[in-house]
């Protein structure tokens, strides 16, 4: 008997083909991009009942074979055999949401016009019964001519008869397979149609749970306050609950940096591994749990199903900067860090659209940020009270955030006008059921961004601290020389001074834009070594640092820093990122062009108007 | 496969008990008449025509968006709930039922 070695999932978006992918593969999962696409190729091995592995890959939703997205393209192109260095799945298993035959039987009968061994996962059976939905899967294989299984599969329910249909499938006769090939779209709907009245045994129209929530959750009032109320949550949960994971992160890397130090003799090795990799990427790893609770947060209300009501609020708003709601989740993601935020913009079908999403990422208050920020505002900014409860330092924070959406904003509007201009962007969207979803599922998400994130710092990151740290490091400085003029990374500020000279930075803040180029949260490092202030603990390294600043640095002074920061595009990662997601250079250089510009310009703009009015 | 839709030309003479989606009141089953593909970019044609939205379907406004304009709008087409422009709707022309 011949088997099968592959295997896809292919099905509409929303039938809940990720959950069924994931219940099928468990972790063991490989992802990966399609060559020359940024579309995401996920492969997994999947243990058959004969105990041998398969390879099954998970194709990206589609809604037809005539392609309207890159998305689409491929999966039409894998499962005609037509995509090169792909070979064509064996098996190809279709996803159906049971609750939403009528549409999802339109491509359904497309794959099995194709010819080649299916099966049908009849899946979400749960969800349809909720509808009032009662079917009859036999009645829908009579009507496909392939065999149709129940699944569930968030519950792993109806998996082993999946399994075993696929097992079997080798043995399907093609010959008998209904001809629907070259049907005319509302030909080919109508048939859907009729398919699906006839496995619908018993059907009542009630959808109360989903009219209802989408009755409160879509509101023309409450649904904009509800989704700002929990944007808040979500923003007090990244920065409240991290704290104490940060500093388990932080204990460790100085554990780790302790080891070393005792271990070894003093030598360049020992520096290179202490104040090279341990500090460099100890300092980009930190940001890894509040990476994992914003993710928690973006990952529940994607497979809620609230993320689609949440795009479809925010879409007025970016319509008026030529945006459209399906920009909102990558640039929420920004405010973690703008890697996974520009990684997120795959979902936006339109291509100009997604282009100015990634430029703008940036702009985006990411938390690398945010150490910058608390030093020189807690070193510069009174504390005092402006309101009850309302500080002032917090508010010049906000301030700093509002500042950034609003020149993500601005530049925006700037771009759907020049570089990226066209026709407005449409939105068009499918809202998907509410559920309650699975924590498997949402493990498994985290898990993958987080490995990508962590790669990310093991590699280019690593690569880019590693080369700061020898511009630091030589040549080394003369006795009574601080090392930081000697090294080349010293001659390098001293270059640029005269540039940064006429916004009101000082030769040692030029110097921490340096470094910074790695990563924004150097800069506090930067300065701090600068300012000879010799500790390792970071908490005493802040303290004294705040107290150099507000020593050395004038009111105008540290507001132009602060300015430069919101559009500071010092950020290696983000570059390559976008390079990769564009494929070429060309937009990261005018993303990073006009990001220099706009920190030049906001930062030069600030000094003046503050020495002006006499701060 | 080499199928393509069928493109839908526009009706000339617009009968009085029909209206467009943009301004058909919420919760009111109307069917398609027409739709004007023209208006459309290619892909948005081919994604509403995916979703569903073709002549002689059966929908209805379920929510209208926030802020001013009252855009976007969610229809209900069969079992699925699909959000659209008001630049979309505008393109569709529906006899309520």
């Amino acid at each position: 008997m011949t088997r099968f070695r592959t295997a896809a999932l292919v099905g509409n978006p929303n039938a809940g083909k990720t959950a069924l992918f994931n219940a099928l593969t468990g972790a063991r999962q490989k992802i990966a991009n399609y060559p020359g696409v940024t579309v995401e190729r996920k492969a997994g091995r999947m243990i058959m009942p004969d105990g041998q592995p398969i390879e099954l890959i998970d194709l990206p939703g589609s809604y037809s074979l005539d392609a309207a997205s890159p998305d689409e393209e491929v999966t039409r192109q894998v499962v005609q055999g037509e995509f090169p260095g792909e070979a064509r799945p064996e098996l190809l298993v279709i996803v159906l949401d049971a609750a939403n035959l009528e549409q999802h039987l339109v491509f359904a009968q497309e794959i099995i016009a194709l010819g080649v061994p299916t099966v049908v996962a009849l899946n979400m059976v749960d969800l349809a019964e909720r509808d009032g939905l009662t079917l009859d899967p036999a009645a829908l294989s009579d009507a496909l001519g392939v065999p149709v299984v129940p699944t569930i599969a968030v519950r792993k329910k109806g998996l082993d008869a999946l399994a075993e249909s696929m097992e079997s499938a080798s043995q399907q006769d093609l010959s008998t397979r209904h001809e629907v090939a070259c049907l005319s779209m509302p030909e080919q709907r109508l048939a859907a149609r009729n398919i699906a009245k006839a496995a619908i045994l018993s059907e009542s129209r009630e959808r109360k749970l989903h009219a209802n929530l989408d009755k409160v959750l879509l509101h023309p009032w409450l649904g904009p306050i509800i989704l700002f109320a929990l944007l808040f949550i979500v923003f007090q949960a990244v920065f409240a609950w991290a704290d104490p994971l940060i500093g388990a992160i932080e204990g460790l890397a100085e554990g780790a940096s302790a080891l070393v130090t005792s271990s070894m003799g003093e030598s360049f090795v020992r520096d290179f591994l202490t104040e090279g990799v341990i500090a460099g990427v100890g300092s980009v790893v930190v940001f890894l749990p509040q990476i994992i609770i914003l993710f928690a947060f973006i990952l529940v209300m994607e497979q809620s199903g609230y993320m689609a009501r949440a795009a479809f609020i925010m879409d007025r708003l970016m319509a008026y900067v030529g945006l459209s709601g399906r920009s909102f989740i990558p640039l929420l993601s920004s405010f973690a860090c703008a890697i996974p935020g520009i990684m997120a913009t795959r979902s936006i079908a339109d291509p100009k659209d997604r282009l100015t999403t990634i430029l703008i990422a940036p702009l985006m208050t990411c938390s690398a940020r945010l150490p910058v920020y608390t030093v020189i505002i807690a070193a510069v900014i009174p504390s005092n009270a402006v309101g009850p409860g309302i500080g002032l330092q917090g508010l010049v924070l906000f301030g700093l955030y509002i500042a950034g959406i609003i020149g993500a904003m601005l530049v925006a509007l700037v771009l759907r006008r020049t570089a990226t201009k066209g026709a407005a962007s449409g939105f068009i969207m499918e809202m998907p059921k509410y559920q309650l979803p699975p924590l498997r599922d949402v493990l498994i998400g985290l898990w993958q961004r987080a490995w990508v994130f962590l790669r990310r710092a093991g590699t280019i990151i690593f690569a880019a601290t590693v080369i700061l740290w020898l511009l630091l490091t030589f040549p080394k400085a003369e006795p009574g020389e601080s090392q930081l003029d000697a090294s080349a990374a010293g001659h390098i500020a001293s270059f640029m001074q005269p540039a940064f000279e006429p916004i009101g930075f000082q030769r040692e803040m030029t110097l921490a834009l340096v470094p910074a180029m790695a990563a924004r949260e150097v800069a506090v490092a930067s300065l701090a070594t600068t300012y000879a202030v010799d500790s390792d603990d970071e908490a005493e390294t802040e303290n004294a640092l705040r107290d150099q600043i507000s020593a050395r640095w004038s009111l105008p002074t540290a507001l132009a820093f602060l300015a430069w920061f919101v559009f500071a595009p010092q950020c290696l990662s983000t570059i390559a990122v976008a390079r990769r997601e564009t494929n070429g250079w060309k937009w990261p250089m005018v993303m990073v062009g006009y990001l220099f510009a706009l920190a030049y310009a906001f930062a030069g703009l600030t000094y003046w108007a503050a020495v002006g009015l006499g701060l | 496969m080499g199928c393509s839709g069928t493109a839908c030309a526009v009706t000339e003479t617009i009968p009085s008990d029909t209206a467009t989606l943009d301004s058909l009141a919420p919760r009111t089953q109307a069917e398609i008449l027409s739709v004007n593909w023209s208006v459309l970019a290619p892909d948005e044609a081919k994604r509403l025509r995916a979703l569903g939205l073709d002549v002689g379907t059966q929908v209805a406004v379920a929510h209208r968006g926030v802020f001013f304009g009252r855009d976007p709008i969610a229809l209900v087409i069969g079992r699925t709930t699909v959000a659209v422009r008001r630049t979309h709707a505008k393109a569709v022309l529906v006899k309520p039922l």
